[in-house]
């Protein structure tokens, strides 16, 4: 007891004035777990993402292609990393339960190094025709990775908002990646172009682009909560 | 026990909040100390910090430690502040005077020329290797490519720049003659 008396002499001499600030007409509020909010992210946005699916057509050979092994696996592996990119994307949001810059790189570098591999491995060469194929394609690829990412990044910005994210940026680049990942993988069941150029150029360098641009405007949204009093 | 205090905190318990802000003020405003000298700033962080913990009191879990919680708070307003403020605070460090932007203007504009003056006791080729890397703002490389000399030789004539800029402002400090 003396020992905290003695402490709160060495405190600042506004203390008393802000306690009195925040403690007066306190309101209850509610902890949301991270798993419930990554539900509500996860749900709406994967229906959404189906529904872009079922409305630009199945690829013809997907059948075939969910009993390939290399298929299975790149595209359980993208899976994987979107999953994880927005369960990180949400612990960003509750303090103390952030992810270390580390694992923020390596969930970052996930789907670069794997996107790096299929390109590699399927190879292929630049064509101009290769690359105006895609502008004449009924749904652009990368168009279509961008409108199917959408509603989900708002959801997810959403949701990341009304928590506490104290890197915006960080937060923000995250919450692309997971977000443009969803789309890449819809637009894989779409387009059957088996082609690593085409692959890299319309499917996997938009991701990463878009996600770094998106996030420099989506991290002063992410800020605001900073300004804002519940 | 802060763990208790913040469950019935987010219930709307405002006894259980004046407690809990009370226990946490010495942690808070010690960690803050630890980076920042100067007094005024010290206060607004410590303002800062709470309001940021008010407003982030709903993503406390409380079935984990209150503790990394409070620290990552109030780590992030420190380390925000010294972000934006990293060209005064290298001034400060230099100088050894707290030159706060919250000072008042005219005490900021009498350090201002107080180093100002300090400068012009240097010879130029001091002053000029120190207004380059901490006004400027240059790296040792670029401060040492604009000036045409080798890295390390920057390094030495900032070095030496520093000594005497020091001695000269310790001098003046000891005299009062600011």
């Amino acid at each position: 007891m003396e020992q905290h008396k003695d402490n709160k002499k060495k405190l600042p001499s506004l203390h008393d004035k802000i306690v009195l600030k925040l403690s007066n007409d306190l309101k209850p509020i509610s902890f949301k777990k991270p798993f419930t909010i990554f539900l509500l992210w996860f749900l709406p946005s994967i229906s959404i993402a189906f529904l872009f699916a079922l409305f630009m057509g199945w690829r013809p050979d997907l059948n075939a292609k969910f009993h390939t092994l290399s298929f299975l696996l790149g595209w359980s592996a993208l899976f994987l990393a979107m999953i994880a990119s927005s369960w990180f994307a949400i612990k960003m949001s509750l303090p103390g339960q952030e992810p270390k810059k580390y694992t923020r790189i390596f969930i970052l570098m996930i789907p670069f190094v794997f996107m790096a591999y299929e390109t590699i491995r399927l190879g292929g060469y630049f064509s101009w025709k290769l690359f105006l194929h895609d502008l004449h394609f009924d749904y652009p690829c990368t168009l279509a990775i961008f409108v199917i990412s959408f509603i989900p990044l708002m959801i997810l910005s959403f949701l990341t908002s009304r928590l506490a994210p104290l890197k915006p940026f960080w937060t923000a680049w995250i919450i692309a990646t997971a977000t443009m990942l969803l789309g890449s993988l819809i637009v894989e069941l779409h387009c059957a172009i088996e082609n690593g150029c085409h692959l890299a150029l319309w499917h996997y360098f938009p991701v990463f682009v878009f996600s770094f641009l998106i996030a420099l405007p989506l991290q002063r949204f992410l800020r605001k909560w900073k300004s804002k009093l519940h | 026990m802060n763990e208790e205090l913040m469950h019935k905190v987010q219930q709307g318990d405002e006894d259980a909040y004046k407690e809990l802000l009370d226990q946490i003020g010495f942690i808070v405003v010690r960690h803050i100390r630890r980076h920042i000298r100067n007094e005024e700033t010290v206060n607004d962080l410590y303002q800062t910090v709470f309001m940021t913990l008010h407003r982030a009191r709903h993503t406390y879990d409380t079935s984990k430690p209150f503790k990394p919680w409070l620290y990552a708070i109030t780590k992030n307003v420190i380390y925000d502040y010294l972000r934006k403020n990293k060209k005064r605070i290298e001034l400060e460090m230099l100088t050894g005077f707290e030159l706060t932007v919250e000072a008042q203007k005219n005490t900021e504009q009498e350090e201002v020329s107080l180093l100002g003056r300090a400068l012009k006791t240097l010879s130029p080729r001091y002053e000029e290797a120190i207004r380059l890397v901490k006004i400027d703002g240059l790296s040792m490389e670029e401060a040492a490519q604009k000036l045409g000399i080798s890295k390390a030789a920057m390094k030495v004539r900032a070095h030496r720049g520093y000594e005497k800029l020091k001695k000269y402002l310790i001098n003046e400090a000891k005299h009062g003659t600011t």
